[in-house]
């Protein structure tokens, strides 16, 4: 449980390319990496916390984010997770935030997924989706820039057999 | 605790996938074409033991089976089975889903699917012709292809957030990517995108996987022949088969049995056929029953190792009997929770539009006119349909549809405006016609609504757009212009009936109407001195020269009774309200004479010795008194 004074503390992040961060603690914790990093150093202000995985334009995208979902409830544990009912929709806001060139969005999923910020992830993770959402294959190769290396023959009958690859 | 594939920093399996990034797309992808070209034919590279995903050896497996069955010259094929044989299991099926013997994945054991068959009614799968890279297309060329660098547990993140034909559409783009997804290790990922979707969890002892089911549930496809307009599932035969290839591939037990001669006991079919799902009308999918039959006679009879198949059996069918109820239920779940989203989602989009076209300006009572009853039927269902489509409205959408719901919101407006001026026209009418009545002692004015409308100082009024509402100066000018109008109105139109009975029957080469009139100095329907009968002097009354009143086309009723024509058009001179129209009111039209109606007419008054002048009230009571063969007159 945070405490009303771990609420006005700051707390320093350092990204791969050395740029330093100070933000409120609400919104570094966003991040669970974070959160259990700041657990471990205890009460030490001072002491910043390293994140080699992500470079500084990245962190400040993904503290934008957390920013302005510093007041969102905590996550449901991942069991109770599991049984939701999937949607691809993806709030206003987020959808305006996540409008980024490609590079950028996967370097957001990535650091999310170091960071272990689930609800970033997941809005990463559903705006890729949703670009892939009711596109045929010729579409998604054309989208992951592959070509079609199946010979007509093969296509059908990869349609009509779908074992698993273990098992043909 | 995750059964995904352990993370690393970027898979080779997803590398291999990048790998067969296109040159020919003309993309940044230089130098390693060679290597790449080799990776993607599934040669030693493919199999090598350091993909993660490979290192079960998948494709080993299959390698060594192919080099087995090389070994073995084909021999398993029994010879007495037949090409295009739905009973032979080496049939390659009808013309057009045949497999090429150089395709890697033709020479494994063929799977129950693999082994439905096609017949000359299946409609083998249209080739769609690939269109011309279009702007739009070109523009998403490359637009994803970083997603084939990201780690393998995000990259399964993002594939559990695909719908099921999404991500077999995935795992359709390339063998690479065919050979990561279609892998049992992804397992968890086809779980969890089915259960996403409320799909029941797939048991484990059932002969179909969760990519099976997935494309058995989502893809719309016959998974014999390919036809894409396939929209009915047997669940309890675990397959999709449109109804052409359902006969091929579905047979009574008895009708399968017979392909194995006297080797399959009766006692044996029965047990075989408990042994098995079936459908409703008690036929078996051939390839599955004719694996069970091959099993079933592999075991001695009697043997614990018969007991034991049997029992298995028994285990299996009862799971897929189980399973096919939760299928349905969630069928019907799928069905009513689309519609419930449909319906949200049109409403949604019902009230953006009128939201958008409140903002610009249209009152609700437009809005409403536009989609009621009263407006022009084509405009209606046109409107409706752009406005209750259950897609939300997004400003794309909006841009789209908006100059065609603008062209009709203003098509309405104007017709509104004019309707509420036709009702503000109407009250005044009313009020005129109820005056007329009481000066005329009950007698209503031979002008009808409609008529009124035609009206030059209406006409003007009505055309005039920059007004809602009729000028009172209008009002006022009707009030003197009207008296004179309807003055001697009645008469002017009983004169142009009159005119045209006298040239009907002058035509006819009947006497004039005069010259049968009897010197009668009581008048018209007075009762003649001689035999009590009431004749007239009034042509227009009488029975024998008539003519059929023109009643409009509301009705074919014919009315020869001259009042019977003048309410028809006069009473009452309005309609209820203008919603209907001014149809409702025809204008004045003279009716015609009915020339063989008067000829048969003055035979028939003759025929029964009365008067020719007699009137037609007069003949109209006798009909109730005469019996129906004698009567005089048939209207």
């Amino acid at each position: 449980m945070s405490t009303t004074e771990d609420k006005t503390r700051k707390v320093k992040l350092v990204t791969s390319d050395n740029e330093e961060f100070e933000v409120d603690w609400e919104v570094a914790t966003r991040s669970v990496l974070i959160k259990h990093m700041l657990e471990d150093i205890g009460e030490s202000e001072e002491q910043a916390i390293p994140l080699p995985n992500v470079t500084a334009n990245v962190l400040k995208k993904v503290l934008e984010w957390c920013e302005h979902h510093r007041k969102d409830p905590e996550p449901a544990p991942e069991s109770s997770d599991d049984n939701r009912k999937r949607t691809l929709e993806i709030g206003d806001w987020d959808a305006k935030f996540i409008q980024v060139d490609q590079e950028m969005l996967f370097e957001i999923i990535l650091a999310a997924n170091y960071l272990d910020i689930k609800a970033l992830l997941d809005v990463g993770c559903k705006t890729v989706a949703n670009m892939i959402k009711g596109k045929q294959p010729e579409e998604i190769r054309k989208m992951f820039n592959i070509v079609n290396d199946f010979t007509p023959e093969e296509e059908a009958q990869i349609k009509k057999e779908n074992e698993w690859a273990e098992d043909r | 605790m995750s059964k995904r594939p352990q993370r690393v920093a970027s898979s080779q399996a997803i590398q291999k996938v990048k790998a067969s990034t296109s040159s020919d797309l003309g993309m940044n992808e230089e130098g390693d074409d060679g290597k790449e070209t080799k990776s993607e034919r599934g040669d030693s590279d493919f199999e090598s033991d350091d993909s993660i995903y490979d290192s079960n050896g998948i494709g080993k497996k299959r390698k060594r089976k192919e080099q087995e069955k090389q070994l073995l010259g084909d021999n398993e094929r029994s010879p007495t089975r037949r090409r295009n044989d739905p009973f032979n299991d080496d049939h390659e099926g009808h013309e057009g889903t045949s497999t090429t013997s150089t395709s890697i994945l033709a020479q494994k054991p063929r799977n129950r699917l693999l082994r439905l068959v096609t017949g000359p009614k299946s409609r083998p799968v249209r080739t769609i012709k690939e269109k011309e890279t279009s702007t739009r297309k070109k523009r998403s060329l490359g637009k994803l292809k970083k997603l084939l660098e990201i780690p393998l547990d995000t990259f399964c993140d993002i594939l559990e957030h695909l719908n099921p034909p999404d991500l077999l559409n995935v795992a359709r783009s390339s063998k690479s990517l065919h050979e990561l997804i279609v892998t049992r290790r992804m397992r968890t990922v086809w779980q969890n995108c089915l259960k996403a979707h409320g799909v029941p969890p797939l048991p484990d002892n059932l002969p179909i996987n969760e990519v099976q089911l997935a494309t058995m549930l989502f893809n719309n496809y016959c998974q014999a022949c390919g036809n894409s307009a396939c929209n009915k599932t047997h669940d309890q035969l675990l397959v999709r088969l449109c109804a052409a290839c359902l006969t091929y591939n579905v047979s009574s037990g008895n009708k399968i049995a017979n392909a194995y001669g006297k080797s399959v006991s009766r006692d044996d079919l029965k047990a075989i056929c408990d042994l098995l799902p079936s459908t409703d009308d008690g036929k078996y999918l051939i390839p599955d029953f004719l694996d069970t039959i091959e099993k079933y006679m592999a075991t001695p009879p009697d043997s614990v190792e018969r007991q034991s198949f049997i029992m298995d059996r028994e285990v299996l069918t009862k799971e897929i009997l189980q399973y096919t109820p939760l299928l349905d239920s969630w069928r019907c779940n799928r069905a009513d929770e689309k519609y419930r989203e449909e319906n949200i989602a049109s409403k949604e989009r019902r009230a953006s539009i009128v939201k958008n076209l409140s903002d610009l300006g249209y009152t609700e009572d437009e809005i409403a006119y536009c989609r009621s009853e009263y407006t022009d039927i084509l405009r209606r269902y046109r409107v409706m349909s752009l406005m209750d489509q259950p897609r939300r409205l997004t400003d794309k959408i909006w841009n789209r549809i908006s100059r065609e719901i603008l062209g009709d919101m203003d098509a309405a407006r104007k017709e509104l405006g004019l309707r509420n001026k036709k009702t503000e026209l109407l009250a005044f009418w009313k009020s005129i016609c109820i005056a007329f009545c009481e000066a005329n002692n009950g007698v209503g004015p031979k002008l009808n609504f409609t008529e009124l409308l035609e009206h030059p100082l209406i006409k003007a009024s009505f055309n005039d757009d920059s007004s809602e509402k009729l000028p009172n100066t209008l009002f006022s000018e009707l009030k003197v212009q009207l008296p004179i109008v309807l003055k001697g109105r009645a008469e002017m139109l009983e004169a142009e009936c009159v005119a045209v009975v006298r040239k009907g029957r002058k035509e006819l080469g009947l006497p004039a109407f005069d010259s049968i009139r009897p010197k009668d100095e009581e008048g018209a329907s007075s009762p003649s001195k001689l035999s009590n009968i009431p004749i007239t002097d009034c042509l227009l009354r009488a029975a024998s020269t008539t003519f059929a009143g023109f009643m409009g086309t509301y009705t074919n009723q014919k009315d020869t009774v001259f009042e019977g024509v003048m309410d028809s058009f006069f009473n009452p001179p309005y309609p209820e309200s203008v919603c209907f129209g001014p149809g409702h009111h025809p204008t004045w039209i003279t009716p015609e004479f009915q020339k063989s109606f008067a000829r048969d007419a003055e035979e028939v008054l003759v025929g029964l010795g009365l008067p020719l002048n007699v009137t037609h009230n007069y003949m109209r009571a006798m009909q109730s008194v005469l019996p129906p063969h004698t009567q005089p007159l048939h209207e």
